[in-house]
């Protein structure tokens, strides 16, 4: 249909990721709203980026995230892949339980290690 | 017969009157008094043997006894005859003059001095005596007169009618003559009309009949012929020069009679006949002329006045036949109207009217008045084929008038009508405008008419009329016909059927009744399962109204098809009213209803606000989205609104007429119908009845009113479906219409979560797959018993191997799996099935592998399929 309504991006549709430098070593990555197919690729973009620029560590949050699909699902494993060479670790910060379970029915949640905040998340790195 | 002349003439005539009655009398006084003399001489001398001094004095006192009886002739001649006789005979026998001697002479002239002084001093006195007399009864005339022509002037100037004029002039002139009566006739063609006169008998000496040629010998038709005053002195005289007049009366010794002319010619005479001869006197003469010309002022003054009011009458008549027509809007209203009106108003004894058939082949009798229905017969059907008055005055479209019946053909159907009712004039006229001729209007007489040029042109402007009032009748009708024919072309045969919606629509014409109005509503569903509502009001009345409206719904139709956005829609109607040529002013509510989501955005241009009930039957208007009405300025961006529309909310949908009465404000109307759906807890067909009847309590209904009410009800239990474009925008619909579906089946939010996800999961390989044309669509289909909610995905696209940067595919159908309790990929020739299975109670999902774990074969095959 319409090339007008998916340029017209509504507040309770818009998906941003933030970028948050720790560290040299370390980055966050903050999801915010409905981190779909449709965001994927700057999801992808910002989490290619921060590794490529030597971050270590990445974290995601998806604190204030409310709906994650497989696509998001996808590009952090992808972002797995290219940390697990360099022996980085992608944690994810999670605290909603039906987004938990996305992890836990894709047996995700053993790829990834799961928080319930943010500050957890970076305590053991 | 005299006449005007010249001056010595006059004087001479003056004279002549001055003596002439009086002559005879004289001359026998005048002998008398001689006598009188002669035998006083002749007595004193045979009887009393008198001195000469005593006879002188005898003679003396017999002169002034015959000065007494005889005046100053009489004296004279008393003088004359007695001293002359003195003279001579007073010696006996001796007729030789007495004088012998001096002192005889003496007495004789003593005697003759003192008669001539008797005389001479007689004379005086009686002369004064009669002067005095004559100048008293003279000045009395005189007065008279004065009166009689101030009241003479006093009546023309009150005579408002020519008839009056005519009746001052003919009794009013003689009184002020002192004539025994008079006349006053008017010139027609070549005849003398007397429109007034006195009494007979005098009246026929100068006017012997009361409608006479021209050429007829008597003084007022030779007055009026030959254009002067005319006048005869005696009996004779009248005998003499108007034979034709005299013969008929012997009490008339004069009689004058003088012209009455209008600018310059005459229009006709006026006649006075006096008893006694020599009554013509000057002053007589220039009163009658006097009179003639005031007469003919007045005579003009009482003819334009009744112009005026003839002028007036009719035109009252007319005025009020127009007002009655205005009022009349079909052509049978228009037939009654002629019918009523005709003979008051045409001043007729009888009126028919006849309409052309349907057929168009006859003119058909629509009504008559003052005739008898039986008379009527040969007329009530008259083929165009046959010949006669009234097909002729159709079929020509122009008008014929019958003084007389003569000129009807004798086959003539109307001969026979208007004979068998005793109609000997008649008028015929075309009933019609410019050449659209619709019947024919028939006036009938029963006195003969000379229908004249001035009562052809009232009776043809009476018969214009009527004419255009059937002309406009028919017209509107027809207009209005195929205002109505569009309207109902325009507004839905049906609304739409969507489960989870119940609409209900109204029109309502203007209270009149005949005027169709530009108002309209509409409601469609989209080709995203969205449904547009739109209410609108195109200014204007009839045809062009309801042509334009015709015209803003097809296009807001298409435009809806082609924009989501109902404030690009809006954009595009504007920009097309603005094209239009005489852009109407039009104004619409256009509300866009997404019921799976329960969200409606609506843009209301220059209309009134839609009024929202709410799920708790608390009335609010829609205030957003407001815009200027279409096409006044088609660059201003178009702000949309949006609301939230409850299970069980109502929208209410209406054109201005609902709140607009002439009694009361806007604000008032917009109260009134707020409260009235607050106090009814209803479905749309009891609300809408309930606001229209609150609405008009107590007022007529002046504008047409459009409604249209939805009403969002609880989806059916156990069926969804959804059939949405394939692209990030139907996506987002679906997460939403089902979580809407979902939560309004009572599943919890984990579940809802799952669900969603899973149906978001399945759809979005079906966007992906949706290759080619933009118009590909995916359908999500919904089935719940209670426990089980059971979803089906199908797109119109193949089901392929997940592309793209491969390790992030195919994620998507372990996280199915992992969230439904049951996951099939079904391929089919049209496309590619999804179906999905889940219990509605939460569970802890027993983890499926998506993955082997972490090392290298993270790409996830098709798993299921």
């Amino acid at each position: 249909m319409t090339a007008e309504m998916d340029d017209r991006p509504t507040t309770h549709e818009r998906t941003a990721v933030d970028v948050i430098r720790q560290s040299p070593d370390v980055a966050v990555l903050v999801l915010h709203g409905q981190a779909d197919l449709h965001s994927a690729p700057e999801l992808r973009e910002q989490l290619h980026g921060v590794i490529d620029e030597g971050a270590f560590h990445v974290v995601v949050d998806l604190t204030d995230a409310s709906f994650v699909d497989s696509m998001t699902l996808g590009v952090l494993l992808g972002g797995v892949k290219r940390l697990r060479p360099q022996g980085g670790q992608l944690r994810v910060v999670v605290d909603k339980p039906g987004l938990r379970r996305i992890f836990e029915v894709t047996l995700l949640d053993r790829v990834f290690s799961l928080y319930d905040t943010r500050s957890e998340a970076l305590e053991r790195l | 017969m005299s006449s005007q002349g010249h001056p010595a003439r006059e004087r001479l005539e003056r004279l002549e009157r001055r003596l002439g009655p009086r002559t005879r009398g004289r001359l026998v006084a005048t002998a008398l008094g001689a006598a009188l003399g002669l035998a006083g001489v002749l007595l004193g001398i045979a009887l009393l043997d008198l001195t000469s001094a005593a006879s002188y004095a005898q003679l003396v006192g017999a002169v002034a006894l015959a000065m007494l009886l005889g005046g100053r002739p009489a004296g004279v001649a008393a003088i004359v005859v007695s001293w002359g006789f003195g003279a001579f005979v007073l010696e006996q026998s001796r007729w030789q003059p007495v004088f012998d001697n001096r002192d005889e002479f003496l007495r004789w002239a003593t005697s003759l001095a003192a008669a001539v002084v008797v005389v001479a001093v007689g004379w005086a006195m009686r002369r004064g005596h009669e002067r005095a007399a004559v100048a008293a009864v003279e000045a009395e005339r005189s007065r008279r007169r004065l009166e009689a022509i101030q009241e003479l002037t006093a009546s023309l100037s009150a005579a408002v009618r020519p008839s009056d004029v005519a009746d001052a002039l003919a009794r009013g002139v003689a009184e002020a003559l002192g004539a025994q009566g008079g006349a006053f006739g008017l010139v027609e063609g070549d005849e003398l009309v007397v429109v007034e006169a006195g009494p007979d008998a005098p009246r026929r000496a100068v006017a012997p009949s009361t409608k006479m040629p021209l050429s007829v010998r008597a003084p007022i038709a030779a007055a009026a012929r030959e254009g002067r005053s005319v006048w005869v002195e005696t009996h004779a005289e009248l005998v003499r020069g108007f034979p034709d007049a005299a013969r008929l009366t012997r009490a008339v010794s004069s009689a004058l009679a003088v012209p009455v002319r209008r600018g310059g010619s005459v229009i006709g005479a006026m006649a006075f006949a006096f008893a006694e001869p020599g009554a013509v006197t000057l002053e007589r003469r220039a009163v009658a002329t006097l009179a003639a010309e005031l007469g003919a002022q007045a005579l003009e003054r009482a003819r334009l006045y009744e112009l005026e009011r003839l002028e007036a009458e009719r035109t009252g008549r007319l005025q009020s036949l127009t007002a009655a027509l205005a009022e009349s809007l079909v052509p049978a209203d228009v037939a009654a109207i002629v019918r009523e009106h005709g003979i008051g108003t045409a001043g007729a004894d009888a009126v028919a009217i006849h309409l052309v058939s349907d057929g168009g082949d006859a003119l058909e009798l629509e009504g008559a008045s003052g005739m008898d229905t039986s008379s009527l017969e040969t007329v009530r059907w008259l083929s165009l084929e046959r010949d006669g008055a009234l097909v002729s005055a159709y079929a020509r479209g122009r008008a014929s008038f019958h003084p007389s019946l003569e000129a009807l053909q004798g086959d003539d159907p109307l001969l026979d009508a208007l004979e068998g009712d005793g109609i000997v004039s008649a008028a015929v006229f075309p009933l019609g405008a410019s050449r659209r001729v619709h019947g024919v209007l028939l006036l009938g007489w029963r006195t003969a008419q000379p229908l004249e040029p001035h009562e052809r042109a009232f009776a043809g402007t009476f018969a214009s009329q009527c004419g255009q009032a059937l002309d406009r009748a028919i017209r509107y009708e027809s207009e209005r016909t195929i205002a109505e024919t569009l309207q109902q072309s325009v507004l839905p045969e049906a609304l739409p059927e969507v489960d989870g919606v119940t609409f209900a629509a109204r029109y309502l014409p203007g209270a009149s009744g005949v005027d169709v109005g530009g108002d309209w509503y509409d409601a469609f569903t989209l080709s995203d399962g969205r449904i547009g509502l739109v209410v609108g009001d195109v200014v204007g009345k009839g045809v062009r109204a309801a042509a334009t409206m015709g015209q803003l719904r097809n296009s807001l139709r298409a435009f809806a098809s082609e924009h989501a956005d109902p404030g690009d829609v809006v954009l595009r109607l504007s920009h097309m009213v603005d094209g239009l040529p005489e852009a109407p002013f039009a104004t619409l509510a256009y509300l866009v209803l997404d019921v799976p989501t329960r969200t409606c955005r609506y843009v209301v241009a220059g209309h009134p606000p839609p009024l929202l009930v709410d799920a708790s039957g608390n009335p609010s208007y829609l205030e957003g989205g407001r815009t200027l009405p279409l096409g006044v300025d088609a660059d201003v961006p178009v702000e949309v609104a949006e609301a939230l529309l409850e299970v069980g909310a109502t929208v209410v949908l209406y054109t201005d007429g609902l709140v607009e009465r002439r009694d009361a404000t806007l604000d008032d109307g917009l109260e009134r119908v707020r409260a009235s759906a607050a106090s009814v807890d209803a479905g749309p067909d009891t609300l809408i009845d309930h606001i229209l009847r609150d609405a008009f309590a107590g007022a007529e209904r002046e504008d047409d009113v459009a409604m249209l009410v939805a009403r969002l009800e609880p989806l059916a239990l156990g069926v969804f479906d959804l059939t949405l474009p394939a692209d990030r925008a139907g996506l987002r619909r679906m997460r939403e219409a089902l979580d809407t579906w979902l939560t309004e089946l009572g599943a919890e939010a984990d579940v809802r979560h799952d669900v969603v996800l899973a149906a978001w999961e399945a759809c979005a390989n079906a966007v992906e797959h949706a290759q080619g044309p933009a118009s590909a669509t995916f359908r999500l289909q919904g089935a719940h018993d209670g426990a089980v909610v059971r979803l089906e995905v199908a797109d119109t696209g193949r089901w392929r191997a997940p592309g793209g940067p491969g390790e992030e595919r195919g994620l998507g159908l372990p996280l199915m799996r992992g969230l439904m309790d049951r996951v099939d990929v079904v391929h089919a020739a049209s496309g590619t099935v999804v179906l999905l299975e889940r219990r509605l109670t939460p569970r802890h999902a027993v983890g499926v592998a998506a993955t082997a774990g972490v090392s290298g074969d993270l790409a996830p095959g098709r798993r299921g399929a």
